[in-house]
């Protein structure tokens, strides 16, 4: 396969040999892949092509047979360490790069706004010790606020006191949404978070990552809504068998041969 | 005996200082199985090393100096000692098994739980560390009875319904504990730890993606719920004046989560009322299985062929299918709510 890669002017996140197999099958196999801070990236691929074992590799849920990656290498300053592929899950979150799931996972013996508090990451009355003593509510009190505004933000509000075990479908994806945004991410990995979404909803989303990113937010989701992904991103990695084969603009990648041949199957 | 008496037995046991032990054991259990989602079988372990660590510490130590000012603080330090050991050995379970699955968790602590209850059993046991074997380790909260200013043989109560003096002396310490502990755990649920910890038991991923230490959590559950069991353990001990290993066998786990779904594992509380559930029933049933034999009700002597030694294991049978039936009908406990029963402690 020929080397596609596209070296980026700023990256956030650098991926480096990233390969896992499943017994003979290669889920993921990417040689180098970079992603371009403050931008809308979009992984598209065929059924099966890695993208969700790809997301896993990068948060921590799978560890890869080899390869690593390295967020924030040029973070210029800023109060992030620079991480190479092997650390924790919490510790990965906890560096700013926060996940969604595809199939969706919310707590539902807990409440929409239990579920969005519990994302916040400045909440010191977390540790043990500490929580016995009711000077937490201060930043409770904080974070519900936030979190209130983000629930309205995506509908959200009034059921805030539900439990999320109530809500639809297209919900449940909602408050995963605002929840990943409830922890203050630098860098979020939304895993098809237009699926089962109805299209006033989904142009509504659509806005709120542009928002975003324009706020600086890097944003890389995973999506087969094909309309939605020239939409909204500013870059469109094609997976297929695991390997990166091909990375452009929207408006070039979806006339690219191997992308249609592998995916679009125009 | 009659109906009237076997009932009045079965109150007194279910508002008695067992009670009380099983419903603080319960507690501690609920925390790291209601709450955290922590299949741990081997809680006898935990009320095995309170009760063990106290009574071995004592002996080892003060047991026969006759000056009760030094007995009693030796008995103090034996307590925190016995605490302190459950907590150990929490820990130390806890770094190999929690990063294992569900089933594997279970497996380990009924195992690990039964390996120490069979040391301390063997003649290993009784020769280097003081167990006293098979027959355990007696009479070694003496100087705690001797500081009570209640007389010990008097009555207390009506008509029927009494206890002694030493009965109600442990009773005033543990009425207390128990209701500091409900509501220390209380606290701590209710608070961002505890919600994290709830989060865990919902999906443990979700927790992690977000950024939650999730192993240093359930390692916290695991050490404070073995804390509350070595209290209850100790309790326990102190109400017979009396540890043997065969107290702490792997039924009494069992018994511990009967009351704790009993009571329903959404509330903190629920092993409360699981604990006074589970003792009246188990003391009545006895009562009457008893009295059904010696009197031949439904001819269960003469037909049935029953005598008094199997009407003893049919109480256990009948707890058994009551369990059964609650895990089948009304899986939320006797308190829980049906339908998203609530999670706040
Ligand atoms: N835990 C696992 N064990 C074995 N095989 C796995 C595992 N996880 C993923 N795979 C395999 O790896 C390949 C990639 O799966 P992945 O879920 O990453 O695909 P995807 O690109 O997200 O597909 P989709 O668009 O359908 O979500 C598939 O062939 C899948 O069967
Ligand atoms: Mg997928």
């Amino acid at each position: 396969m020929d080397d596609v890669f596209v070296k980026k002017s700023d990256p956030i996140l650098e991926a480096e040999g990233l390969k896992k197999q499943y017994g003979e099958l290669v889920a993921v196999n990417v040689n180098h892949l970079e992603i371009q801070r403050g931008q809308v990236t979009a992984i598209i691929g065929p059924n099966g092509a890695g993208k969700t074992t790809f997301f896993n590799l990068l948060t921590g849920f799978t560890r890869p047979n080899q390869g690593s990656w390295v967020l924030n290498k040029k973070s210029g300053g800023q109060n992030i360490p620079t991480l190479i592929g092997g650390l924790p899950t919490y510790q990965i979150a906890r560096a700013g790069m926060v996940r969604t799931f595809q199939v969706t996972k919310t707590l539902d013996r807990m409440t929409v706004m239990e579920n969005m508090l519990l994302s916040s990451q400045k909440q010191m009355g977390e540790k043990m010790l500490r929580s016995v003593w009711p000077n937490w509510k201060t930043q409770q009190y904080l974070d519900t606020q936030k979190a209130e505004e983000l629930l309205a933000r995506y509908g959200l509000k009034e059921m805030k006191n539900n439990y999320t075990s109530t809500l639809s479908g297209g919900q449940r994806k909602l408050l995963e949404i605002s929840r990943a945004l409830m922890a203050d991410p630098e860098l979020l990995l939304l895993d098809e978070p237009l699926a089962g979404v109805n299209p006033a909803l989904i142009e509504k989303i659509l806005g709120y990552m542009r928002d975003l990113a324009n706020q600086g937010v890097t944003i890389v989701f995973v999506e087969h809504n094909m309309d939605a992904v020239v939409d909204v991103s500013d870059w469109v990695v094609c997976l297929a068998e695991g390997s990166v084969i091909a990375e452009a603009e929207p408006k070039n990648l979806i006339n690219n041969q191997a992308v249609i041949d592998a995916y679009l199957g125009r | 005996m009659g109906v009237g008496e076997v009932t009045i037995n079965a109150l007194q046991a279910c508002v008695g200082v067992g009670a009380i032990a099983y419903a603080i054991s319960g507690v501690g259990l609920n925390l790291q199985f209601g709450f955290t989602g922590l299949l741990n079988l081997g809680h006898a372990g935990s009320m095995m090393m309170g009760a063990y660590g106290t009574a071995i510490f004592v002996e080892v130590t003060g047991f026969s100096d006759s000056n009760l000012w030094v007995r009693l603080p030796i008995l103090g330090a034996g307590v925190l000692i016995g605490i302190l050991a459950a907590d150990i050995m929490g820990f130390i379970l806890g770094l190999f098994t929690l990063k294992l699955r569900h089933e594997y968790l279970a497996i380990i602590t009924i195992a690990f739980a039964e390996i120490l209850r069979r040391v301390i059993r063997s003649k290993w046991g009784k020769e280097n560390l003081e167990t006293g074997g098979a027959n355990g380790i007696q009479n070694f909260a003496e100087a705690f009875y001797n500081i009570s200013p209640i007389p010990p043989n008097g009555h207390y109560g009506i008509g029927d319904f009494t206890f002694t003096g030493r009965q109600v002396w442990l009773f005033l310490w543990a009425l207390p504990t128990l209701i500091l502990i409900i509501l220390l755990i209380r606290t701590l649920l209710n608070s961002p730890w505890g919600r994290v910890i709830k989060a865990i038991r919902e999906d443990e991923e979700v927790a992690r993606s977000l950024g939650k230490n999730v192993f240093l959590y359930k390692l916290q559950s695991l050490c404070i719920g073995g804390t509350i069991g070595a209290i209850a353990g100790i309790l326990f001990a102190f109400e017979r004046q009396n540890v043997t290993p065969d107290d702490f066998e792997p039924e009494l786990t069992f018994y511990v989560y009967t009351i704790v779904i009993l009571g329903g594992t959404s509330k903190i509380w629920g092993s409360v009322v699981g604990s006074i559930v589970f003792w009246f029933s188990l003391i009545w049933l006895e009562g009457i299985v008893k009295l059904a034999i010696n009197e031949n009700w439904l001819w269960v002597a003469s037909v049935l062929k029953l005598n008094n030694a199997q009407g003893g294991v049919i109480r256990f049978i009948l707890v058994g299918l009551t369990l059964i039936l609650l895990l089948a009908f009304r899986p939320e406990g006797i308190l829980g709510k049906k339908e998203g029963a609530t999670a706040n402690g």
